[in-house]
């Protein structure tokens, strides 16, 4: 029998064997089998989205294009569609709408029951998109960004965040992970198969949006749905996971695998 | 669309799903709060006192049947009368009023409760016990969790004390015993009598009465630092190894980042803290406590605390006590302690502390801080180039396009547009059935399909037809890039020249037909059609243009009147084709041109209406797009441009995306020109025809590209367009 | 124009790569604290000699809940003529005053101080305390604290290592079953003390001493000046003046109060944006020093300087969210796309400067606590919140240091506690 000091200084056992087998059997060769074909998965994406899109977009607007990326791995594959640009209409009721919502989100005597994080989320991304609705109203001839130009933006970041993900996720489940290796590769597993769908619907929805509504949502789409949705669903699955693991460690065998200091 | 919906709602609901997934959990559980003992105290003895109170408590209801309620039913034998215990005991013992002697070769498996003297000679091993008395523990004695006594508590050779021993009033603890946490007024080592006591020293170390000077990060204590009388009085506190030299006091407490080493004979008043080890040479004595991360080494006659007081003796490590050791007070050691191990006591020779016993665990202790230093070094060096690489490529790209522009100003372009100023490469790479490749251009292959010709003819014939009289009908057909190109190529295209030549014939007389690829041919050395692209360029535009005015009577003006701009880099469509690997080393650009006070070339902002079928007011030159999107803007279903002539002459093209470089040259000669693309016209006849009226078109043109002419889909929509409501 | 972009462009690069930085720190804390070995605290020892200690308790307006404090530590195992107990009645205008001096009747241990003018705020009334204070080792508890019996002993304990300057303990929230706010704010109190600063406390960096359970040698504060009626965070303060004096803090884990943490949005937002002006003075004051300091080791720098700024970085991310905006519009933001959006955000998600997601799922791992780790992708927009009142604070800070405005101490708002306590002692 141990004296034990209950949650003040108990820790587990590094399982090192574990961990290398995850990282080096899993993690690396999914990071390594990605970087060489991430160009053709981002082709067979393209050619989805394109697919998907000639239902609304006439098939001799759309093309695929290629765009360098990574020097030595090779570039990606994206959709080319026609912008569509904001009409003035378009831009006042956005402008009167967004004032209106960023007034309702600065309300002095709001209730701070209703959530005040969420209010501050959505003022910023209403800040992002009123910038974004001036630039349109005096400048729109200046927009740096075509429909197209967003679209490989988009495939590039998503690229960037399918491989990230992978070296994140990893490392989260190999090297801060517990419990056993099915526990982890099913999360891992689980992570990367969300984040690619989402990824993809996510590709498809944006270029749906700005093709066919304008390009005014260009801004929002980047800033508000792009990267901290990605770490939500993460975090999301990261959270189930030690969930399960907590209720494992708490009862059976798994209880002897405390150290106590 | 289907699949559309259905991506945008699985996108919406992988969106939400986390946050709902945890509202979820928020609303399903209430949470609970951390439970806190807040009436747990620590005691030393509290495994005893937990016990003997449970059981005082249950034993005055004791009915005598053998069992005894405590946490949970036990068995209990009264050991008053019992002259044999099993060899293996599984019931509580309680001894009452005679003193517990068991035989030997006994195992209790449950506890032994003795409120007289308790003698356990040749006892494998007991779970635990308490006397109210005195507890002897015979030779190898195995005790598992714990053991206590009111009196003094005496443990022979070999014995394992288990997790707890304690007392309330001595332990003397015999050689190679095992313990974990001991814990009596006084505890002495190695069964030494322990009659010397410090009576010189129990008094007068009252530290906080003497103000303390305090050194830092000295390595020694040496006689230098001491006074005379061989006394330093101060506080050490140093990041290093520290060793007080032999014979030395201290007056005052040591604290170390490392290993604290006391030479014989040394004595020190405070408390000693270490990380690492602690080593206490012979006949050294520390007046307070001793508490280290590392382990604990105490060779003979040490001394740690005062009688009359309580003072620990605290190691993650293990702690060794040689013979004749005292402490006064508390001694746990998380790794296990051991007294006088190895060692034969009846044979006993003082040894003196010469080096420190390594620690095996020293070494591995070590090596995960320098990993995460060295992991953490790398990466801040290797950010710190990357970031410095990534400036300088970034720099050098700025630099490159400053030097790309500069080179573009002086026009040191090739032919049709060749960045590096060469010739067109003469050998394909590659031809497959639709194309030919060249390593810096496509050429799309023409196949002369008759029915295909004979299908065109006629919707173009039914179009032209179907216009009202007084309507100047144009028709105007551009051949491939192709039939430009050098005779030796010719072999990978059918006659384009030819087909065009054979609609033509077909049309009524009144319409006009544009002999657009004679007006080309003449130019065919200039830069008319995109390298990287199907399409053709504003200049093969303007002597198509030319051609055209040339035929409706029209005075065009010059091209040397107009100011030519151009976007640099263009990569068109034909590099989406897998097999044109290199045609990105071979940009096209993209030359516009803009006449001063023209109306039509301010940038107005398009105007588009919720459901998609009219767009007006595009500029003729959109600054601010890309490519080949300069003209016009983007794919329009029609757009209206706003001419240079007031008079009511409107010109309506009907043309594919070739007719976005032609308009803007025909601006000038009339009110308005209606652009109505053959493949976006989202409109059916009814709203083709009402534009048509709207503007009072006087002059119609229909434009297409000769690659065109089998389009079902195009034929089917002018088919469509054409059909009077 | 085109340095403009590029100095906005390597802002960027470089708040990125500070992110990095915490996210790694982060994930070293949670790696030791789940896998590494835990260093002892001192409270295995037991020593007749303890240190005479005063525990002050600062009060105003406490007349709701003086009681649980006082007769918890009434109640308490630590010797009875080795402490004393002194609570502050700074300018109270309710019962206050009358219910301490009735306490004092009838315990002698017991030695209210009344303020009835002179500077208001925490530290001009420990302060004036000190000066009254018989005890070497002064504990600061809160009025709605609930010590356990143990828990002065626990702290006490650590002043028998001469290098102790200050020691903290760890503060658990009972009122977690209020609201959403509340399970939040506890998750991240977890992180916070069981990951974090144990981890500090493992790897010999800097643990913080919190204000309150915890305590520190008189002596030391006198000798200094005592506190600064000026810094908000006197905490924080207190921590960096004994480190850069040689001194140390450590944190006993096992020395655990029940504490309430803000029930409003509104009442968070305050304190945030208090401990964010306080922190980022004390990083004005500190942050050369600690750099310079003589006796601090090179890792207790780096992490003493990483700890410094932590309320600096939210802003400084706010900075680089606004760049981020300005490049996209400019059409510079093709270089970073992809990689440094995701890392920009990414390593500060991470999820901020309290506790990441990670360090806070070690610390219910440790503390076995389940479901409430399934709360973990709501923290999100926490974030931005204090984004928002952190940068608030900071600005607030900055305004302090320029104007040199004499800065108001303002306590976080009590809630009803009656019912709160009753749970707790369940």
């Amino acid at each position: 029998m141990q004296i034990y000091f209950s949650r003040s200084y108990r820790h587990l056992k590094p399982d090192s064997k574990e961990r290398l087998f995850l990282l080096l059997g899993c993690v690396l060769p999914c990071v390594v089998f990605f970087l060489f074909f991430y160009t053709k998965i981002s082709y067979l994406l393209a050619v989805w989205v394109k697919e998907a899109l000639t239902v609304t977009i006439p098939e001799s607007s759309l093309r695929i294009a290629y765009a360098e990326f990574l020097p030595f791995f090779g570039g990606v594959y994206y959709v080319q569609i026609p912008s569509t640009m904001p009409s003035f209409q378009e831009i006042t009721l956005n402008l009167a709408v967004t004032l209106i919502l960023l007034f309702i989100c600065f309300l002095p005597s709001r209730n701070s029951k209703g959530g005040t994080p969420l209010f501050i989320y959505f003022a910023i991304i209403l800040l992002t998109h009123l910038i974004a609705i001036i630039f349109f109203m005096f400048a729109q001839d200046f927009y740096p960004y075509s429909a197209t130009h967003y679209s490989e933006l988009y495939i590039k970041q998503q690229v960037g965040i399918w491989l990230s993900f992978l070296v994140l996720s990893g490392l989260i489940m190999g090297i801060l992970g517990y419990g056993g290796i099915t526990g982890r590769l099913i999360a891992f597993w689980g992570t990367m198969t969300y984040s690619f769908v989402f990824g993809c619907v996510r590709y498809l929805a944006s270029m749906f949006i700005i093709s066919k509504v304008s390009s005014l949502y260009m801004a929002i789409l980047f800033f508000s749905l792009g990267p901290l949705f990605d770490f939500l669903y993460l975090v999301c699955f990261y959270s189930i996971y030690i969930n399960a693991q907590i209720n494992r460690f708490d009862q059976g065998e798994r209880r002897l695998k405390w150290l106590w200091l | 669309m289907t699949i559309i919906i259905i991506a945008i709602t699985a996108f919406v609901i992988m969106l939400l799903f986390p946050i709902l997934f945890s509202l979820f959990f928020l609303r399903k559980s209430s949470g609970k709060v951390l439970e806190i003992e807040q009436t747990k105290i620590r005691d030393p003895r509290y495994f005893v006192k937990s016990f003997t109170g449970l059981f005082d408590e249950k034993w005055a209801d004791y009915d005598g049947s053998g069992k005894i309620l405590l946490s949970r039913e036990e068995n209990i034998l009264e050991a008053d009368g019992l002259k044999e215990y099993p060899s293996v005991c599984q019931s509580i013992i309680y001894a009452i009023n005679l003193d517990f002697r068991p035989q030997a070769g006994t195992r209790f498996e449950k506890e032994v409760y003795a409120r007289q003297n308790a003698y356990l000679s040749g006892v494998e091993t007991i779970r635990a016990i308490c006397s109210k008395k005195n507890l002897v523990l015979g030779n190898g004695t195995k005790v598992l969790r714990w053991v206590d006594a009111e009196g003094t508590l005496t443990a022979s050779d070999d014995c394992d004390l288990g997790i707890s021993a304690t007392s309330t009033t001595k332990i003397i603890v015999g050689g190679n015993c095992r313990f974990r946490r001991l814990y009596a007024p006084t505890i002495l080592f190695g069964q030494g009598t322990g009659e010397v006591l410090l009576d010189e020293c129990s008094h007068n170390l009252n530290l906080k009465s003497t103000p303390l000077d305090e050194l830092r990060n000295i390595k020694y204590v040496t006689n230098d630092l001491a006074d005379d009388a061989g006394v330093l009085a101060g506080t050490i506190i140093t990041i290093y190894d520290i060793t007080v030299l032999n014979r030395l006091t201290v007056k005052g407490h040591i604290r170390s980042h490392k290993s604290i080493r006391l030479c014989d004979n040394a004595v020190i008043y405070g408390n000693l803290f270490a990380e690492e080890d602690i080593y206490l040479g012979q006949n050294t004595r520390v007046y307070g406590s001793v508490f280290t991360q590392g382990s604990l080494y105490a060779e003979s006659d040490v001394t740690i605390g005062q009688p009359g007081k309580t003072k620990s003796v605290i190691a993650r490590g293990k702690v060794i006590f040689n013979k004749n050791c005292r402490v006064y007070g508390y001694v746990s050691s998380e790794a296990g302690g051991e007294c006088c191990p190895d060692y034969n006591l009846s044979k006993m020779e003082p040894i003196a502390l010469s080096r420190p016993r390594p620690h095996k665990g020293l070494l591995l202790k070590k090596i995960w801080p320098a990993v995460i230093s060295i992991a953490m070094l790398f990466a801040i060096i290797t950010t710190s180039i990357s970031t410095t690489a990534i400036l300088k490529r970034i720099h050098e790209k700025e630099r490159l396009l400053e030097v790309e522009k500069a080179i573009a100003k002086e026009f040191t372009y090739g032919v049709d547009g060749k960045p590096d100023g060469g010739q067109l490469e003469t050998i394909p790479t590659l031809v497959t059935k639709e194309h030919v490749y060249f390593e810096d251009r496509v050429l799309e292959r023409f196949y002369y399909d008759p029915n295909g010709i004979w299908q065109a003819s006629e919707i173009l014939r039914g179009a032209m037809d179907s216009l009202p009289e007084g309507v100047n009908k144009y028709l105007m057909l551009i051949p491939t890039r192709i039939s430009l190109e050098d005779d030796r190529y010719q072999m990978y295209s059918d006659d384009v020249i030819g087909a065009i030549a054979e609609i033509y014939a077909t049309m009524p007389s009144e319409v006009i037909t544009i002999d657009t690829a004679n007006a080309l041919f003449e130019h065919k050395s200039e830069y008319l059609f995109f390298r990287t692209d199907h399409v053709w360029t504003a200049l093969g535009a303007y002597y198509a243009a030319e051609e055209f005015c040339k035929s409706a009577g029209i005075g065009m003006k010059d091209i040397s009147e107009y100011q030519e701009n151009r976007f640099e880099h263009y990569i068109g469509t034909m590099n989406a084709l897998p097999e044109a690997r290199t045609l990105s080393k071979y940009p096209d650009y993209v030359s516009y041109y803009i006449r001063e006070g023209a109306a039509n070339q301010q940038t107005i902002t398009a105007r588009r209406t919720k459901d998609d079928y009219l767009i007006y007011n595009t500029p003729t030159v959109a600054l601010s797009r890309q490519g080949y999107d300069i003209f016009i803007g983007s794919y329009f279903s029609h757009s209206i441009l706003y001419g240079d002539l007031k008079k009511d002459k409107t010109l309506m093209i009907l043309g594919d995306e070739y007719s976005k470089a032609l308009a803007p040259w025909l601006t000038p000669y009339y009110e308005n020109v209606i652009l109505v693309d053959s493949k976006f016209f989202y409109g059916g006849s009814m709203e083709f025809w009402q534009l048509f009226s709207q503007y009072k078109i006087t002059d119609f043109v229909v434009m297409e590209y000769v690659q065109n002419l089998g389009n079902s889909l195009i034929n089917t929509r002018i088919k469509g367009i054409f059909s009077k409501p | 124009m085109a340095l403009v972009i590029t100095v906005f462009k390597v802002y960027f690069v470089l708040i990125v790569i500070l992110m990095l930085v915490y996210a790694v720190r982060h994930f070293i804390f949670s790696y030791n604290r789940i896998f590494g070995q835990q260093r002892m605290y001192y409270n295995d020892i037991y020593d007749s000699e303890l240190p005479f200690v005063s525990v002050l308790i600062p009060m105003h307006n406490e007349e709701k809940v003086l009681q649980n404090v006082l007769d918890s530590l009434l109640v308490c195992n630590y010797e009875k003529d080795r402490f004393e107990i002194i609570p502050i009645n700074d300018n109270s205008s309710d019962a206050t005053a009358k219910m301490l001096d009735e306490y004092k009747v009838r315990y002698p241990i017991i030695r209210p101080l009344h303020r009835n003018s002179g500077e208001r705020g925490k530290p001009a009334s420990l302060n004036d305390a000190m000066q009254l204070a018989k005890g070497e080792i002064i504990v600061v508890f809160d009025a709605d604290y609930r010590p356990g019996k143990d828990l002065l002993r626990q702290l006490a304990l650590a002043f028998a290592d001469p290098e102790v300057g200050a020691v903290m303990g760890r503060v658990v929230p009972y009122n977690i079953t209020k609201n959403w706010l509340t399970r939040l704010l506890n998750l991240e109190r977890s992180g916070g003390y069981q990951a974090d600063q144990q981890a500090r406390y493992n790897l010999k960096t800097v643990p913080q001493y919190g204000g309150t359970v915890g305590g520190f040698r008189k002596n030391i504060i006198l000798e200094t000046g005592g506190f600064n009626p000026r810094v908000l965070a006197e905490d924080t303060e207190l921590t960096y003046r004994l480190y850069t004096k040689g001194w140390k803090v450590v944190y006993a884990n096992a020395a655990e109060c029940y504490e309430e943490v803000p029930e409003t949005w509104d009442a968070r937002a305050k304190q945030v944006r208090r401990w964010s002006r306080g922190h980022n003075s004390v990083m004005f004051r500190y942050f050369l020093p600690v750099i310079f300091s003589k006796h601090m080791t090179p890792r207790e720098k780096l992490d003493g300087t990483l700890l410094l700024i932590v309320y600096a970085v939210p802003f400084l991310f706010a900075l680089a969210l606004i760049d981020s905006i300005i490049l996209f519009f400019l059409g510079e933001m093709n270089v970073f796309v992809g990689w440094w959006a995701l890392l920009f955000l990414g390593a500060y998600n991470s999820y901020g400067n309290f506790a990441p997601f990670y360090e806070i799922a070690t610390a219910l791992m440790v503390d076995g606590v389940k479901k409430d780790v399934l709360l973990l992708p709501l923290i999100t927009f926490n974030f931005y919140f204090y984004l928002w009142n952190i940068s608030l604070g900071l600005l607030d800070a900055v305004g302090d240091l320029v104007t040199r405005r004499v800065v108001e101490w303002a306590k976080t708002e009590r809630f009803d506690d009656s019912k709160n306590a009753e749970v707790a002692q369940q």
